[in-house]
């Protein structure tokens, strides 16, 4: 079941400049006016934690970001996150909009690695990595 | 339209959203916080012959009334005010079973009563937006999509899955909804906004369960039988755990056994939602017995104080083998139990995502320490490494209404106009055309 909140077709390109050019760290969108998905900022440098301290509290996004690791064996590794940010404390509305509304992003944006958190603690690097491990153990999506 | 009638307005006409549960009915308009009612899902059924006589004089006088006119259709009274009413010969009969509607002519009385009397709009004038049992039937589906259109005329409707509007409603498109009711306790997976039904558990452990439990012990260890507070005229004080001094009222003959029972469960919800507590450990007679004791007045004036039973009560949530008096070594699931088992039927690469969204809902959740407990419970259980989150509201409407809510969000979306199932597709394509529209 969906929304019927449509993506702007820059959404796209931006999403293929991150994947395939590797230009930006990551990219925000939100939902304008209720109605249309769109990029808000891309960001071309920034540190994780750095990026952990500008989600917004109390509002959804979703966010693209190119996250590169290392692994125990020394092997690197680079992995596109998609996050769906829907923090406990914001309103129900807008958490119901994001939700119901995930199915058509998600479908412009192929090879990605899906993590949904509502606190701060779901987005700590420590478990992003365990879901990486976790995704990986099952095979790449 | 009521005073708050405006406050919907604007250029669309709002839509109309409906959340059948087994035990009360919520319905209301798109885009407000909270539903506008909250009807129980029972209807009162008064044979025509003696409701022409409460009609017609107050005092029930059934001697006048001689000719028989069997055929009328018997008088139906909906709401918990015309229910509440002791009327003789009224039965009270429910609209769903296993959380469906079974019973489609009472359905329809009730909308058309939700319609004029608490909604108090034009049936053809709003789209409908319905939400469905989790395990609901391709049939029932249909008809009622067909009842909405043939019937009420609506311009457009549509129909969800209960689960996943609480899901949404929770921020999440991945996750285990855990929905502890009246009528039992309910895992559902939801996988990126679809119900995966092969992995759904259902518990009898609920609401109504809880107050069977109460009524039992009771019954047995108090000698108690639980007088409803229509039958008190008057009552005494006295002293605790002291023989109740009351007078009865004075009821008109027929008062049906169904009517009595209600009106039981319905004290009895009153009771265990003041008294009952889940104990934060597993119980422990010692433990139990030092926490403070909770005062309850009977309507007619018999009172006590719970003590450790607050706890024992509920503790058959979560560990039914050996809190069940009725049945030891009942196989029954446990809550934590049946929410194990509806994760682990999934697919495993979906399980640490359905883990770290557990959303909890229904009106039993609201238990105090309820939430606490299952968390325990289930991280007792749980590998170290399992990431577990429960994800449940702090305020009771939320809880209790978190399907209607989803419900109204994404009724008043602009563009959920183009999701919607209308009229035309309707009588171009038929009703079988739902299942396209709302998978």
């Amino acid at each position: 079941m969906a929304s019927g909140v449509s993506v702007d077709p820059q959404v796209e390109e931006h999403f293929k400049a991150i994947k395939i050019g590797h230009r930006y760290r990551y990219i925000v969108f939100h939902i304008v006016n209720d109605s249309t998905i769109t990029t808000e900022r891309i960001v071309e440098e920034s540190s994780y934690e750095d990026f952990v301290d500008s989600l917004p509290r109390n509002d959804c996004r979703y966010i693209i970001y190119d996250y590169a690791y290392t692994l125990e064996d020394g092997g690197k590794r680079e992995k596109l996150l998609f996050i769906h940010w829907a923090p406990d404390v914001c309103k129900i509305r807008c958490k119901m909009i994001y939700a119901s509304s995930k199915d058509a992003i998600k479908h412009k944006l192929r090879g990605v690695v899906e993590i949904q958190a509502n606190d701060i603690s779901e987005v700590a690097e420590d478990c992003i990595r365990d879901r990486l491990k976790a995704a990986g153990a099952s095979g790449d999506k | 339209m009521t005073s708050g009638g405006n406050m919907y307005g604007g250029d669309e006409v709002g839509a109309i959203v409906l959340d059948v549960g087994s035990h009360t009915i919520r319905a209301g308009f798109a885009g407000e916080d909270m539903p506008k009612t909250d009807l129980p899902a029972y209807v009162g059924s008064c044979p025509a012959i003696s409701a022409a006589a409460v009609e017609s004089a107050q005092p029930v006088d059934g001697a006048d009334s001689g000719a028989a006119k069997q055929q009328q259709p018997p008088r139906l009274y909906h709401g918990t005010n015309q229910i509440s009413v002791p009327r003789p010969g009224m039965e009270i009969q429910a609209l769903c079973k296993d959380g469906m509607i079974e019973d489609w002519d009472l359905f329809e009385s009730t909308m058309d009563y939700l319609y004029k009397h608490e909604l108090q709009c034009a049936s053809e004038e709003h789209p409908l937006i319905a939400s469905e049992a989790n395990w609901n039937t391709k049939a029932k589906r249909e008809k009622l999509c067909e009842l909405a259109f043939e019937k009420y005329r609506v311009p457009a409707f549509f129909i969800c899955k209960q689960a996943v509007l609480a899901c949404f409603a929770n921020g999440k498109a991945t996750g285990l909804v855990l929905d502890c009711g009246a009528s039992g306790t309910h895992a559902v997976p939801v996988f990126d906004g679809y119900v995966v039904s092969h992995g759904i558990m259902r518990s009898p452990l609920g609401g109504d369960f809880l107050v069977r439990q109460l009524d039992n012990y009771l019954r047995q260890q108090h000698k108690l039988e639980p007088v409803p507070v229509y039958r008190v005229a008057s009552k005494t004080r006295v002293e605790e755990g002291g023989l109740p001094v009351w007078e009865a009222k004075k009821l008109p003959q027929g008062i049906t056994q169904s009517y009595h029972n209600l009106m039981v469960k319905n004290l009895l919800q009153d009771v265990a939602s003041t008294v009952l507590q889940c104990i934060d450990e597993p119980y422990d007679q010692a433990t139990a017995e030092t926490m403070p004791t909770v005062p309850y007045e009977f309507p007619h004036g018999y009172n006590m104080d719970f003590g450790y039973q607050r706890f024992r009560l509920t503790e058959a949530l979560f560990d039914p083998a050996n809190f069940l008096p009725e049945s030891p070594g009942s196989s029954m699931l446990s809550v934590p139990h049946c929410l194990r088992t509806s994760v682990e039927r999934c697919d495993v690469e979906i399980r640490q995502s359905l883990y770290s969204s557990i959303v909890v809902v229904g009106g039993t959740s609201l238990l105090k320490g309820f939430t606490d407990r299952l968390q325990r419970d289930l991280t007792a259980r749980a590998a170290a490494t399992l990431r577990l989150k429960l994800l449940a509201s702090t305020s009771s409407g939320e809880r209790r209404f978190a399907s209607w809510i989803g419900g109204s969000i994404l009724g008043s979306l602009g563009t959920f106009q183009q999701m919607w199932f209308s009229k035309q597709e309707y009588e171009e394509s038929g009703k079988s055309f739902i299942e396209k529209k709302c998978p």
